[in-house]
């Protein structure tokens, strides 16, 4: 599935919804040129990093997705760098 | 034979009781710092606009976030906060490293990593404020 649809998805999970809705922000500005694609995935690592933490005390499904959809996302960015 | 069962029954429970590893009690000390992280990447938002202040800023939340890991990796049976130290360390390492090198980042960047900092020392400061009070 495309990483944004399934992020899309996952901004109903209260888990992970602000962090979902911060990615599909960072994948907009892209598309609006308010960001570097650099910048990007450095952010998209930082959710990533943001969910290790929120996972550490509760490890729950929706992490997991969330995980695996940015990643994705990260590798779209990366290979149209 | 209900002797035996009781002998079973008590090796068990010790055993069992093995596994289960004591977490670090609240320290004041570590709260404070991650308070501070915390607030001043919410407040040092306003200042995206102007370069110099931004990378004076990045430098202190380093600073206090190195601070951090330092004091919380001596806390015995603290392995958990530990992770989530070392965790928040990265997030702001490289918005520092990127800053003291002078390199060009978007206003929209900053407020972004200010953000995930934010989220980021937030969730490890009510992980630390519901301890167990010593």
């Amino acid at each position: 599935m495309d990483p944004i649809q399934q992020l899309t998805q996952l901004m109903g999970y209260p888990a992970v919804s602000g962090r979902s809705q911060q990615a599909v922000q960072i994948a907009q500005a892209i598309q609006a040129n308010q960001i570097t694609r650099q910048e990007a995935a450095e952010l998209l690592e930082d959710l990533k990093t943001q969910n290790q933490i929120e996972g550490q005390a509760n490890t729950l499904q929706e992490h997991l997705a969330f995980d695996q959809a940015v990643s994705g996302l990260i590798m779209l960015v990366s290979a149209t760098a | 034979m209900s002797k035996i069962l009781s002998i079973l029954l008590v090796t068990s429970t010790v055993a069992g009781c093995a596994w289960i590893t004591p977490t670090a009690p609240f320290d004041s000390a570590e709260y404070n710092t991650i308070n501070r992280i915390y607030t001043d990447a919410e407040w040092y938002k306003a200042e995206c606009d102007d370069q110099i202040k931004t990378k004076q800023n990045f430098f202190n939340l380093e600073r206090e976030t190195r601070l951090l890991v330092n004091y919380s990796k001596d806390l015995p049976n603290n392995d958990s906060t530990i992770v989530m130290t070392q965790n928040l360390d990265k997030v702001v390492g490289e918005a520092y490293k990127a800053y003291q090198n002078n390199e060009t980042r978007t206003k929209f960047y900053c407020t972004l990593k200010l953000n995930a900092i934010e989220e980021a020392a937030g969730t490890i400061k009510s992980a630390v404020a519901q301890r167990r009070r010593p």
